[in-house]
């Protein structure tokens, strides 16, 4: 059941909605966990076995490692050796089925092959009939934070696996994310509380510009991204470069749009869930860029992989030997590169299993880390060039590189393979290719150009909106306190625009949601 | 609390209701005018019915590409005098094929009505494309809101009006030939079972039932396609039509009596049939339908005129 489907939103959602108010605030968490595995059973009955095994493991081991901390007849250094073997067995446990289920394969070949390059015969079989779970990349992150944060004493262990198996299962997250933390969902979660009417209007107004991104935007362009993606060969210069462009607005739309959806049916039950958006297209660097694109996958790497990392024993040995060697920027360079490199990998791996993922995480690496080794020399070029970094012209020029990186990133994304990647990033710098573009023949496809048209003017909304909220308007405040006829002309105008314009129906195939897929 | 709610309340009902009424006018826009590309209708040959004389068509053929590439009115009524309109959609949906009937009905009183049940299978049927098309039978916005993409601002000062004809009676005329390589015993046992999707049987039901409502005798069919069509999906047919008691004719068990020769017959290697393999198969479901069910022969009828006229536009066009 997907998330923009009449099923979700009509039904599954509406009577969700009607049972959650009906019961008494105190079990009103209960409606969420069984409207949650419902819908799970629904989407991935036979391999909910998976997803139970990760409650488990979680809500013992958080129980085991408060046990083992609260043990005072135990010297300190055994509680915290205990504590923190706990923790690694579960962390490895949660882990180990993640890797299994979407890295088994993938690994195994990987590991025939260079087998087969001693001459030895291949020891992994290809697994043929695993499948992942519906959201197994998203829960397993959550459990680790869960774990993590209660082994530092951040939150403390739940005593209810039932609550634990809500937090990991609710269903506005399960899908796509956003990647929650116990700390900051929990008590809305378990609150029970039902928004204003206005909280209701908001999370419906959201839902609705979740829909337009998904409807107007992404399911539009994923005709022309299939077409040109998938007949690379067919096309070169302008318009590979143009199909890797349509693939960034498609994939921003569609993920962005699937989160609205996620926070406005969060909204309607009263949970607050972290944004996983902010303007990504107003970085001025890659690493901003993700510091604005799914940010609690951001956020999780950064304070589960990075930090520890960073701040480990041997990133301060490697420190210290920089500070022999080195000046004190480089110096200070070194651990972050070390950590940098680990939390780009897992960016990479996070989203599949093959090569191109981890080329995609790598890809990152190595433009944030020329950024940071070639940021004394920019600086000092600007300086001698006169160049205000503050200037608009100098932000604007940011702005277009990142895209251009970005958009690049995004065409290894979606390419079939490396060579396929590679073979199309030369197309591009190869130049011309633009007669698809301009005689039309690009738009016969199932694509014309009035599908250009609904999806160009969305995408313009889509940016307008962003421009808006990055300059502090909260939209959907802002538009409330409009008077009555321009509120609601702004929300009909939505609706309408949603029904006449969104590619569903016959002339369209509708497409699951991209990140559903990781 | 409680007026602040019963407040919210009216303006949320107040806001639905100026919503519903915008659906409406919508819908009004959107609505083809005419059953023509230009008018709005995504397929004009799949409505052309709506423009013949009243209670003309004595047989209807719904279905999907298979049908309106492998069977020929013309061919039909050439040889039998049989009057037949073919109603094929690409990837029909089965409960498209229930929407068509509806509009078979408002204009014709087939006696005989012909499906094609590969759309059972091979159609979008899944939940939400269904809710989608019913969604769209009642308000016709969400059917056509495509045509945002033809909608002319002097459209909407036209009444409906049907003008659209097809010479060929809806049949999709392909001349060229691919053969088809594949194995040339595709219906043999598998021994793989297939079922027919709940939502694609509970759209062949109102099917069933809309045929006897009206007095239609109901026939399912296949029409030869070695590309997607299997034993198993045969047997799942079977055994609906035995349950309802409706005959059933698969064409694909009987490729050899209906003379189809696959390295010639077919357009695109075995899913389609072409114009040679749709006048064998029309010629073979003739004398089936003329043993079976006695519809009247209309040659030389002036009420037929049009089909006369046809008929030889036809044959220039196309000449055996």
């Amino acid at each position: 059941m997907s998330y923009a489907s009449f099923e979700y939103l009509g039904v599954f959602l509406t009577v969700s909605l009607l049972v959650y108010a009906l019961i008494p605030q105190k079990r009103r968490w209960l409606v969420l966990l069984s409207a949650s595995c419902f819908f799970y059973v629904l989407n991935s009955w036979r391999l909910s076995v998976f997803l139970l095994a990760a409650v488990l493991i979680s809500w013992s081991a958080a129980l085991g490692i408060e046990r083992a901390g609260a043990a005072e007849e135990t010297p300190k250094a055994v509680r915290r050796r205990r504590r923190r073997a706990v923790l690694a067995a579960a962390v490895a446990a949660d882990l180990a089925i993640l890797v299994f289920l979407k890295y088994y394969n993938f690994l195994g070949g990987a590991g025939d092959s260079l087998l087969g390059l001693a001459g030895l015969p291949p020891l992994f079989p290809q697994l043929d009939w695993l499948k992942l779970p519906l959201g197994i990349s998203f829960y397993t992150l959550e459990a680790v934070s869960y774990l993590a944060d209660v082994y530092l004493e951040r939150c403390p262990a739940e005593r209810n696996p039932a609550k634990l198996a809500l937090f990991l299962l609710f269903f506005p997250t399960v899908v796509e994310g956003p990647v929650a933390r116990w700390g900051s969902t929990s008590e809305t979660l378990f609150a029970g509380r039902m928004p204003d009417f206005r909280g209701c209007a908001f999370a419906a107004q959201r839902i609705c510009w979740g829909m337009m991104k998904k409807l107007i935007i992404a399911d539009r362009a994923d005709i022309l991204v299939n077409e040109i993606f998938n007949h690379h060969s067919q096309y070169s210069g302008l318009t590979v470069a143009f199909g890797a462009v349509l693939y960034t607005v498609q994939i921003y739309a569609d993920f962005s749009g699937m989160i609205d959806v996620s926070l406005g049916s969060a909204e309607l039950f009263g949970v607050r869930l972290p944004e996983n958006f902010r303007q990504p297209f107003f970085s001025r660097t890659v690493t901003e860029f993700w510091r604005r694109w799914h940010i609690t996958l951001g956020a999780w790497l950064r304070d589960y992989v990075f930090f520890p990392l960073s701040l480990s024993h041997r990133s301060m040995k490697l420190r210290k030997w920089g500070k022999r060697r080195l000046n004190p920027y480089y110096a200070t360079l070194l651990p972050t590169a070390r950590a940098m490199f680990f939390v780009w990998l897992a960016i990479g791996v996070w989203h599949g299993s093959g090569w191109k993922y981890i080329a995609y995480g790598l890809y990152y690496f190595v433009i944030s880390l020329a950024g940071l080794l070639l940021e004394p020399l920019s600086a000092r070029l600007c300086r001698l060039l006169r160049i205000d970094r503050t200037s608009r012209p100098y932000r604007a020029f940011q702005l277009a590189r990142t895209l251009v990186f970005v958009c690049c990133g995004m065409m290894l994304f979606r390419a079939d393979s490396l060579p396929v990647f590679w073979q199309m990033l030369r197309s591009v710098f190869a130049g011309g290719g633009a007669a698809p573009l301009l005689d039309g023949s690009l738009f016969t496809h199932g694509f014309d150009r009035h599908d250009l048209l609904a999806t160009a003017a969305g995408t313009l909304a889509m940016l307008l909106a962003d421009v808006l909220q990055e300059r502090g308007v909260h939209l959907r405040t802002g538009i409330a306190a409009k008077p009555l006829p321009l509120r609601w002309g702004v929300y009909l105008a939505l609706l309408l625009g949603l029904v006449i314009f969104g590619a569903y129906g016959g002339a369209y195939t509708a497409t699951d949601p991209i990140y559903a897929g990781f | 609390m409680k007026k602040t709610w019963l407040k919210s309340g009216t303006r949320a009902a107040a806001f639905l209701c100026v919503f519903a009424l915008l659906l409406a006018l919508s819908s009004w826009a959107l609505e083809p005018r005419d059953n023509t590309a230009a008018g709005g209708t995504a397929r004009p040959e799949t409505c052309g019915f709506r423009t013949l004389g009243r209670n003309t068509v004595d047989i209807a053929v719904i279905g999907n590409s298979n049908v309106f590439n492998g069977f020929s009115p013309m061919e039909l009524w050439g040889k039998y005098g049989f009057s037949s309109y073919v109603s094929g959609e690409p990837w029909q949906q089965a409960e498209s094929a229930v929407i068509l009937l509806k509009q078979y009905f408002e204009t014709q009183s087939p006696k005989l009505v012909i499906l094609e049940t590969d759309e059972v299978f091979t159609g979008n049927n899944s939940r939400a494309a269904v809710l989608a098309t019913k969604a769209g039978e009642y308000v016709p916005v969400f059917r056509y809101h495509n045509n945002w993409k033809k909608f002319r601002l002097s459209s909407l000062a036209k009444r409906p009006h049907y003008s659209y004809h097809s010479v060929a009676m809806g049949e999709f005329i392909q001349t060229t030939a691919r053969e088809y390589s594949g194995p040339a015993d595709y219906m043999s046992a598998s021994g793989k079972s297939e079922e027919i999707p709940q939502e694609a049987l509970d759209s062949l039901d109102v099917f069933v039932q809309l045929c006897r409502d009206h007095g239609a005798q109901l026939l399912l069919l296949n029409v030869p396609c070695a590309t997607s069509w299997t034993d198993g999906r045969h047997a799942a047919v079977q055994a609906y039509a035995d349950r309802q008691g409706i005959p059933y004719l698969d064409l694909n068990l009987c490729t050899k009596k209906v003379g189809l020769d696959w390295s010639a017959d077919t357009a695109d290697g075995g899913t389609h049939l072409n114009l040679k393999g749709a006048e064998k198969v029309t010629d073979y479901l003739g004398q089936y339908i003329e043993e079976h069910y006695h519809p009247k022969d209309h040659r030389g009828d002036s009420a037929y005129a049009l089909w006369q006229e046809d008929e030889q536009t036809f044959q220039s066009n196309y000449p055996a």
